[in-house]
């Protein structure tokens, strides 16, 4: 039987998910901005 | 009195997230306020049965407001053609489009660029742009207007600015 606490408990699965989608995120949104500045103002 | 518990690795994904959006929104804001990309403007309204009487929208076309460095574009949309069909423009001048509609909804969008507003009938669209690059750009329907609607297309023809006018 463990004797790990649930205080104890680190989901590192889930943070490896976690790290995937926010860089993934990052990255798509970050190159459709760069994809506007590069248009060029509109003003 | 009992008080919320959150449990640590929840509030690091929620810090995370607040944080995201709090970058993007400043990145947003200093796009729009301070780079000058903005969405475009239903600038004023018109008759759509009353263009051809007006003395701007009868005849459609560039208008050189500073030689070399500002021009007017006033363009109608309608099934399925723009008029005029070709623009030239001098290469680092600031072009301010005029769109509207004489008939129904249509787009305008000019390829490679983030120049897109819908065109819609009794609306003028205003948006500004400065073509840095020599080349031809060509703008679209973004409507789907009907059977000609692939057929609605013209091109923006950038000279360098020692060319324009010959």
């Amino acid at each position: 039987m463990s004797s790990q606490t649930p205080e104890d408990f680190v989901p590192r699965g889930t943070w490896v998910i976690v790290f995937i989608f926010v860089a993934l995120l990052i990255l798509i949104w970050g190159s459709i901005y760069w994809m506007l500045l590069q248009y060029g103002p509109t003003v | 009195m009992a008080s919320l518990h959150i449990d640590k690795h929840e509030k690091r994904w929620i810090t995370i997230s607040m944080v995201l959006l709090a970058a993007f929104a400043v990145l947003i804001g200093v796009a729009g306020f301070a780079l000058g990309v903005q969405v475009p403007t239903l600038d004023q309204k018109i008759d759509p049965a009353k263009l051809d009487q007006d003395p701007e929208w009868s005849n459609p076309g560039v208008r050189e407001i500073v030689p070399g460095k500002k021009y007017e574009v006033f363009i109608i949309a309608q099934t399925w053609q723009f008029t005029p069909r070709e623009i030239v423009v001098p290469a680092g001048a600031k072009v301010t489009f005029y769109v509207t509609s004489r008939d129904i909804q249509h787009g305008f969008k000019v390829l490679d660029t983030d120049l897109n507003v819908q065109v819609i009938p009794g609306y003028v669209g205003k948006l500004s742009y400065t073509f840095k690059k020599p080349g031809e750009y060509k703008f679209i329907c973004t409507e789907y207007c009907g059977l000609g609607h692939a057929a609605m297309f013209g091109v923006i023809k950038v000279v360098p600015p020692e060319e324009y006018g010959q």
